[in-house]
């Protein structure tokens, strides 16, 4: 396929670059840039200290790309995000100022911090991928990521995402804590140096090449027919009050498809599904009390009910 | 290894045994330790026509290293009946993998349905006795039955006729036994017989050695390559790698590990075979051929049988 060839460089070395600057935490890097590749949007779930904010920054970075950061809090407002217009006094007219949202990444730092209006605001434009301030409507810059994260720990004074909502993002990543000889090597590493971002490996050109190219990646009828039944078998099973929607069926062959040109092949393995498909569903789910009461995690559901779907 | 037993109505008799096994187990309250991780049932036909045969795959892991599994109770069988079952039990590191694979037939127009399969378990992981239940499997019959036009003199007389066909080939079937019976029964002082040789029949696949599956299943497919063909093939491959239907490529080379790069070449071709572009299917294919000859080291031996 001629299209895997049109970018100047290859994602792996996106990837290569981001591991020069993150120790460990391969399975979360591959995760952003399948998503850039894929052209969706992340939530990303980890403790506090775990590089979350590193990946993003360095992603951006090695893209080309420009990356903005917002802190979500309970006073933010949607204007402190798409943006406002304000009144400039040496010309004597209003003037648009464009917020932290148009840029190629954005990390939404504890997104359930804010009330729903402003989580509206900024799923909204994940969605639409524009803004309207005042009665202009401006597109975000392309490719356009939101990467969202959420603390597992303190849950209280936030705002929990509906499902509805939850289900724009293309897959949950969890950023765990490092190994021994990872966290070993970040003490070397950064004890002693500051962080150094290899910025301008690819550009945002090669990034758009790289979704076109993944689009046209094979999808064989039986690998859609084992996404679909993977989504399927969701609905109904054991703890699971709501399934997965269609949606996730989407998301879920766009992301096997951005592996499987990640890793150079032209078609979409079983194996790509079924190693996307808890990422892809577990924040898709809502599941029934008897999970809390029984001491049992989504993951476990979701191992599950994977198990229980022949691969093709 | 995965184990392969074929046992003709073995599944009948698997139903009626454990389902005299219920009320004992019941009254005894003594459940067996299981943990039940997955266990689902699915067919591998939406639509058949009456009579013709489907397969109902039924899928059990467990979290135990079991050498059998009589605790599962298939569920009921409304409008079609089992011809014949086969079981394929893989041992993994944490737990074993049960595979039933039922021949099943339908009957009449309309549904055939298959209730869950059940297993009552105490179960470690959660103290405590458990039900796990598959899903039902719900298969359309739609079609028309061979049957004899049921109207008219024309149709009594047409019955009859088959009637007494019946009964006519009954007749000559229990004469033909009896004249076995007597035949064997009687001392090999008799004359020889001249019998013309015959070709001998195919042996059944499970008499096959594993490589001799391996060779039939690449010949059918060299000969005829089709999806099927090329999915039986790779099924092969599966079970050679020691998984089980229903797993994937990366489970197959995780069992294999560093053992036969041959296999393992050979199972990546398969995976380029079975879903890469069409347009890139038959070049795969006969990488996958090749692939499979280089394993099974018939170059020598049947390189007739290979070459184009």
């Amino acid at each position: 396929m001629d299209t895997l060839n049109v970018a100047r460089v290859r994602p792996r070395d996106v990837t290569a670059a981001i591991a020069r600057t993150i120790v460990g935490q391969s399975g979360a890097v591959d995760a952003l840039v399948l998503a850039l590749i894929a052209g969706g949007h992340i939530l990303l779930e980890g403790l506090p200290g775990v590089a979350k904010t590193l990946a993003c920054r360095a992603l951006a970075a090695a893209i080309g790309g420009s990356f903005k950061r917002i802190q979500f809090t309970p006073d933010l407002l949607p204007s402190d995000i798409v943006g406002t217009r304000i009144f400039d006094q040496r010309s004597g007219e209003f003037v648009t100022v464009r917020g932290p949202v148009f840029a190629n990444i954005v990390l939404a730092d504890e997104i359930n911090r804010a009330p729903a209006k402003v989580q509206s605001a900024l799923l909204e434009g994940m969605q639409e991928r524009r803004a309207t301030i005042g009665l202009e409507t401006y597109p975000f810059p392309t490719p356009f990521a939101v990467l969202a994260t959420m603390n597992p720990l303190d849950g209280d004074g936030t705002y929990a995402l509906p499902l509805a909502q939850l289900d724009r993002f293309l897959a949950k990543v969890v950023i765990d804590y490092p190994s021994l000889e990872e966290e070993r090597e970040i003490v070397d590493r950064f004890g002693t140096h500051d962080v150094e971002l290899r910025s301008g490996i690819a550009s945002l050109d090669d990034v758009a090449a790289w979704q076109r190219a993944a689009r046209q990646v094979f999808l064989d009828d039986r690998v859609r027919d084992y996404i679909v039944d993977l989504v399927r078998a969701t609905r109904g099973a054991r703890f699971v009050e709501h399934g997965a929607s269609p949606r996730a069926a989407l998301a879920l062959a766009a992301l096997a498809r951005a592996r499987a040109y990640l890793d150079d092949r032209r078609f979409v393995t079983p194996d790509d599904v079924r190693d996307l498909a808890p990422a892809v569903l577990v924040h898709r789910l809502a599941f029934d009390y008897r999970l809390v009461a029984e001491s049992i995690t989504p993951e476990t559901v979701l191992r599950d009910v994977i198990a229980g779907v022949a691969a093709p | 290894m995965a184990e392969i037993r074929i046992r003709p109505f073995g599944s009948i008799a698997v139903v009626v045994a454990l389902l005299a096994l219920v009320p004992f187990r019941s009254a005894a309250q003594g459940y067996p330790h299981l943990h039940v991780i997955a266990l689902s049932q699915r067919a591998d036909r939406a639509v058949v026509e009456p009579g013709a045969a489907f397969h109902l795959t039924i899928h059990v892991r467990i979290a135990q290293r079991r050498d059998r599994l009589d605790e599962l109770i298939l569920g009921s069988f409304d409008n079609c009946e089992i011809i014949s079952n086969e079981t394929v039990r893989t041992t993994l590191l944490d737990g074993t993998d049960f595979v039933e694979r039922l021949t099943l037939q339908a009957l009449a127009p309309g549904e055939a349905t298959i209730s869950p399969a059940y297993i009552d378990a105490d179960d470690p992981a959660q103290g405590k006795p458990m039900r796990f239940s598959s899903n039902a499997v719900r298969v359309e019959v739609r079609g028309e039955v061979a049957a004899v036009p049921a109207f008219g003199v024309h149709v009594s007389i047409a019955r009859l006729g088959l009637a007494v066909a019946i009964v006519a080939g009954l007749f000559a079937a229990a004469f033909v036994g009896c004249t076995l019976f007597v035949r064997r029964r009687r001392p090999a002082n008799r004359m020889p017989v001249v019998i013309t040789p015959a070709p001998a029949p195919a042996p059944p696949a499970a008499a096959l050695s594993p490589n001799e599956r391996l060779i039939r299943a690449a010949e059918a497919y060299r000969s005829a390559r089709s999806m099927p063909m090329l999915m039986a093939a790779r099924a092969v491959l599966f079970e050679r790698a020691g998984v089980a239907p229903g797993a994937t490529l990366v489970d197959a080379l995780r069992r294999l590990g560093d053992r036969d790069a041959r296999l393992r070449a050979a199972l990546l071709a398969a995976e380029d075979a079975a879903f890469g572009p069409a347009a890139e299917r038959a070049a795969a294919g006969d990488a996958l051929l090749a692939a499979i000859q280089a394993y099974t080291g018939t170059a020598a031996a049947n390189q007739d049988a290979w070459t184009r």
